[in-house]
Order: structure tokens, then C-alpha cells, then sequence
């Protein structure tokens, strides 16, 4: 009797944590909706059907938009950044956690303050012009490196903590270099460390739209959220073809989403957790 | 002797320089600048003087500047508390029991992992006059209740805030279900066992032990609220008359305007406010170890 209360009781608890997640879901659909009507039809994103389905509309924006051009940018961007930062952090990771001078540990709360306080984008330009960098992807990239270094410095430190030193010793090979030992034998270790590095700042910088707002101002060189931005900005009207733009921008994310959720949230918790 | 040969100090060069260049180099510059009258607004060129504390006296002087500190400080304070309880909320909720607690947690974290920026577009059209918010208050008869969101003064602010608690809660409902899983269940059994319902368990048990995600998720959300800037500039631009203007995006428009001496202002008054709101959280959790 007991259980079967129970039973009804989590039942109903479970259908009123769908009803509530709506408020997340509802948004997203009337994004699938409107992308696929008429500009008439979208005009007031309502949550309805469409009267008739306008598979064009993907191709319309797909030309229009050069979306493949803006893809490609943010792809550039997220992985040049994403490996130079994976590669820079682990080492330097590494180093500092293993051999704590009083220098290192200084290093590691220097990193550690990048965590909290925000960047100064109006200096970060001054910088680029002294360098000729600003408004190439080059120095975009090199933005998001500085920008996303100290989180993924954190991530790898907690992790090699948790490595036994013994394997260090063990990795030690006559004659060769300590470059070579590092990538050889400890990077490999690190993996799981390294994807959720990855992922989180894959995301990040993908995501990201204040870096290249003042760092990219060239239209040509847009990444995909600013083209959605940009798109937005010329085709105020057509809810329907800045939908389409919205679903190219965020289908890459869920498709990572959809294969890295465990990594993402773990990366995400990783750091958090040890405090 | 392992040590010397594979601990080089010069495997942490390359992070320490991308680090300094591009971080620390300019938030020490905006500390110059701020003290300067750095600007573009002549077509001859910039010009760069020094002028001592007047950015700041310009700012402190001026009661809408003043108004916008305190409006991001609000910002943050109603958006941390928000995200912090429904966040703890839902993690309660899909900690255990519910049979499809996986599929509700991933949907409730999806949108954290989505550009804020696409965020506010989406939600500049739910707001908007005949947007979905308002077709759901006329379908559910609240037909006086409806207006343009985004633009009517009183109600911009607080709309932008809806939209930064509902992006970010997810994200901080995972950090609290990873804190709720390192609880040891003994705690409970044995707390059922001596008779204590599920009230006195969730205060004497859960809350206590909690305190380190607590803390954590303060941290990030009390940045994140200090630092928003693509929410409200794609949801209302600062607008309507100002009403929803923080420090972040002041900071844009002051670099619209090519004034990067009073941007650069602006911009150290943030990282000054950060850092001591970073501080005192610290400080609590120092407190909480003691």
C-alpha cells in the first residue's frame, strides 16, 4: 500500500519536471518551427507548425549568408586555439604541479586569478595593433589562448595531483629528452584531463562573441555567432531566415553535445569540486 | 636525481607567455590608461594624456554612472541568488529517484552550452510585443498582463535577468548533483534509522555538506553576473533609456565612441569590483574551513 503511494508520487513528480522542462524546450522549438516558414508566417515566432514546411529557407540563408565561410572561421579559431592551449597548459601544468618551487606555486595563483577577474578587451586591441595583429584570425587566436589558458592550467594541475609520482621516475629513459618523455609517456595519462580540456574550451571559444566583437570587426572574417549577429542586424524582419542562421550556429554544439555531454559536465565539475 | 631532468622550468614558458601577452599585459594597461584621456574623437589622430584620477571623477560625479554600478551590482546579486536556488532546487530533484532523471538533466543543461549571444536573440523574439510570452498570457486569459518586455522601462531589467538565470541554471545544478553524489549515503540510512524525516535530513545532512559546491557556484555566478555583456546587448542594448546599462557594456560604448581612456575607467572599476567580490567569497570559504 506503502509503495504503490510511493509510486503515484513519483509519477507525478516526474510528469511536473516535464511540464517545467518546457521552459527550456519551448524556446528551441519555436526557433525549429519559424526557421521553416514563410516571413509572414514567422513574423510573431509563434509556437505553431508551419503551414507548409520551407526547406529552402536552409539553403537561402546557406548562400546568402556564406555561413559556410563563418563555419569555417570559428572552426579555425576554436582548434588552432584549442591545440596551441592543450599543449601549453599540460606542460606547464605538469611542471608546476610536480616540482613545486616557491616560484611555481606563485605561477599557479598567478594563472589562478585569470579565473575570476575579467579581461580588459580595450587594451587586448591596443596589443593587437602594437603586434599588426588586429582584425586577422591570427591574433584572435592568440586572444583565446590567453583567455582560455588559466581555466585549462587549473583543470590539467587537478588532475596530475591525482597522478602517482612514481610513474614520473619510471618515465625517466636514458638519453631522452625531456620533451620527449613528456609527450611519450606522461601526456598520454593525462587523456582524460585532455578531452575535457578539449571540450570546454572547443565550447567556450566557439560560444564566444565579445573576443571577436572587438577584436574582428572585418565582416568578412566573421565567425558564426557574429554572422548570426550580423544576419540578425540586416534581416531584422525575417524571423524566419535568423532562425535558420541560429540552427547552423547551434547544430555543431549539439552534435558535440550529443557525443561529449559525460566529458563536458565532468570538465565542468572537475575543478569545481576540489575547490 | 629524475627530477632535474624531466621537471624544465621551460615547460611552462610558452602558457606564461600567451598568459602575459594577452592577458596580464593589457589588464595593466587599462590600469594606465584609466589615468589617461586615451581618444580617437579628433580626426587628426588619438591623443594620449595624462590626467590623473578625472575618469574617475567624471564617473564618481555623475549620478547615471554611479546608478550603473550599483544597477550591476544588482544584476549580480539577484541573478546569483536565483540561479543558486533553482539550481540546488533541480538538483535535489534528479539526484536520485526519478526514472528519467538523465534526459531531464542534460535538457535543463543544454542551454549553458549554447552561445549567450544566440541565447538573447532567441529570447529578444520571445519578448518581443507579439512575442510567445505574450501569446501565452493572452491564450491563459492575463491579457492586461502583456507589454513590449524589452523596451518598457520597468520591466526591461528584470526580463534580462530571467533570461541569464534560465541560460546559466543548469550549469549550476550540475556543479551542486556533483556535490549531493559525494555525500555518503550512510548519513541517511543512519538518519532514518533514529527517525528523522526527509526535512531534517535535507538540513542537517545535505545542507552541511553542500557548502563547497555552495561556494564554488558563488564564485562562478557572482563573475558571471558582474561580467554580463552579450545578454544584454543583443536583448535591449542598454536600453530603453539606460535602464539596463551595466558596466560591461558601458564599457563598449565608451570604445564605440573611441574614448579608451574613460573605457579603460570603466573597465577598472569592474575588475576592482570582481576581485573583491572574488575575495570575500574566498574568505568565506576560509572561514568555513576554520
Amino acid at each position: 500500500m506503502k509503495t504503490k503511494k510511493r509510486k503515484i508520487r513519483l509519477i507525478m513528480k516526474e510528469i511536473l519536471f516535464w511540464i517545467l522542462s518546457l521552459i527550456v524546450i519551448v524556446p528551441f522549438l519555436i526557433v525549429v518551427f519559424n526557421a521553416f516558414k514563410t516571413k509572414t508566417e514567422a513574423i510573431n515566432m509563434q509556437l505553431t507548425i508551419p503551414a507548409e514546411w520551407h526547406f529552402e529557407n536552409l539553403r537561402t540563408v546557406w548562400e546568402q549568408g556564406d555561413i559556410l565561410h563563418a563555419l569555417g572561421n570559428s572552426l579555425i579559431i576554436s582548434t588552432v586555439s584549442v591545440v596551441v592551449t592543450v599543449l601549453a597548459s599540460s606542460m606547464c601544468a605538469y611542471v608546476l604541479c610536480r616540482n613545486r618551487t616557491k616560484g611555481n606555486q606563485f605561477a599557479y595563483r598567478f594563472f589562478a586569478m585569470g579565473l575570476m577577474v575579467p579581461v580588459s578587451m580595450v587594451s587586448i586591441v591596443k596589443v593587437l595593433r602594437v603586434l599588426r595583429l588586429y582584425n586577422t584570425l591570427q591574433g584572435t587566436i592568440l586572444v583565446c589562448i590567453a583567455l582560455i589558458m588559466p581555466l585549462s592550467v587549473f583543470l590539467y594541475y587537478g588532475f596530475i595531483t591525482g597522478i602517482p609520482k612514481e610513474m614520473d621516475e619510471a618515465a625517466v629513459v636514458d638519453g631522452a629528452g625531456a620533451m620527449t618523455i613528456f609527450f611519450r609517456v606522461i601526456f598520454p595519462l593525462l587523456k582524460p584531463a585532455t578531452v575535457t580540456v578539449i571540450m570546454v574550451n572547443f565550447l567556450n571559444v566557439w560560444n564566444d562573441f565579445q573576443i571577436p566583437l572587438y577584436t574582428l570587426p572585418d565582416p568578412d572574417k566573421a565567425v558564426i555567432v557574429q554572422k548570426v549577429y550580423n544576419f540578425f542586424g540586416t534581416y531584422t524582419a525575417s524571423w524566419n531566415l535568423v532562425s535558420v542562421t541560429i540552427i547552423y550556429a547551434i547544430l555543431p554544439i549539439l552534435v558535440v553535445y550529443l557525443f561529449g555531454q559525460k566529458y563536458i559536465i565532468s570538465g565542468m565539475t572537475a575543478g569545481s569540486v576540489k575547490g | 636525481m629524475y627530477r632535474k631532468k624531466i621537471y624544465k622550468s621551460y615547460f611552462t614558458y610558452p602558457a606564461l607567455f600567451f598568459y602575459i601577452l594577452l592577458f596580464i599585459i593589457p589588464v595593466i594597461l587599462n590600469f594606465v590608461y584609466s589615468f589617461t584621456n586615451w581618444n580617437a574623437i579628433k580626426m587628426t589622430g588619438e591623443t594620449v594624456k595624462f590626467v590623473g584620477l578625472d575618469n574617475y571623477i567624471k564617473i564618481f560625479q555623475n549620478k547615471e554612472l554611479i546608478r550603473v554600478i550599483f544597477r550591476t551590482l544588482f544584476f549580480a546579486a539577484v541573478t546569483t541568488f536565483f540561479k543558486n536556488i533553482v539550481g540546488f532546487l533541480l538538483a535535489l530533484a534528479f539526484n536520485e529517484g526519478l526514472k528519467t532523471r538523465n534526459i531531464l538533466r542534460a535538457i535543463f543543461f543544454l542551454p549553458a552550452m549554447l552561445s549567450p549571444l544566440i541565447i538573447g536573440l532567441i529570447f529578444g523574439s520571445v519578448f518581443m510585443k507579439n512575442g510567445f510570452a505574450n501569446q501565452l498570457l493572452i491564450v491563459l486569459g492575463f491579457e492586461n498582463l502583456t507589454r513590449s518586455w524589452l523596451t518598457t522601462k520597468s520591466t526591461a531589467l528584470g526580463t534580462t535577468m530571467f533570461v541569464e538565470i534560465w541560460r546559466q541554471v543548469g550549469y549550476h545544478m550540475v556543479i551542486y548533483l556533483a556535490g549531493l553524489q559525494l555525500i555518503d549515503k550512510t548519513y541517511y540510512e543512519a538518519a532514518a534509522v533514529d527517525g528523522a524525516n526527509e526535512m531534517q535530513q535535507l538540513i542537517f545532512i545535505t545542507l552541511p555538506r553542500i557548502i563547497p559546491s555552495l561556494i564554488i557556484n558563488l564564485l562562478l555566478s557572482l563573475s558571471q553576473g558582474l561580467k554580463a555583456f552579450d545578454i544584454i546587448f543583443v536583448l535591449t542594448g542598454g536600453g530603453p533609456s539606460g535602464s539596463t546599462e551595466l558596466i560591461n557594456t558601458l564599457v563598449f560604448r565608451e570604445f564605440g565612441k573611441k574614448l579608451y581612456g574613460m573605457s579603460s575607467a570603466y573597465g577598472v572599476i569592474l575588475f576592482v569590483i570582481t576581485a573583491v567580490a572574488g575575495l570575500l567569497v574566498l574568505k568565506l570559504r576560509d572561514d568555513q574551513d576554520e
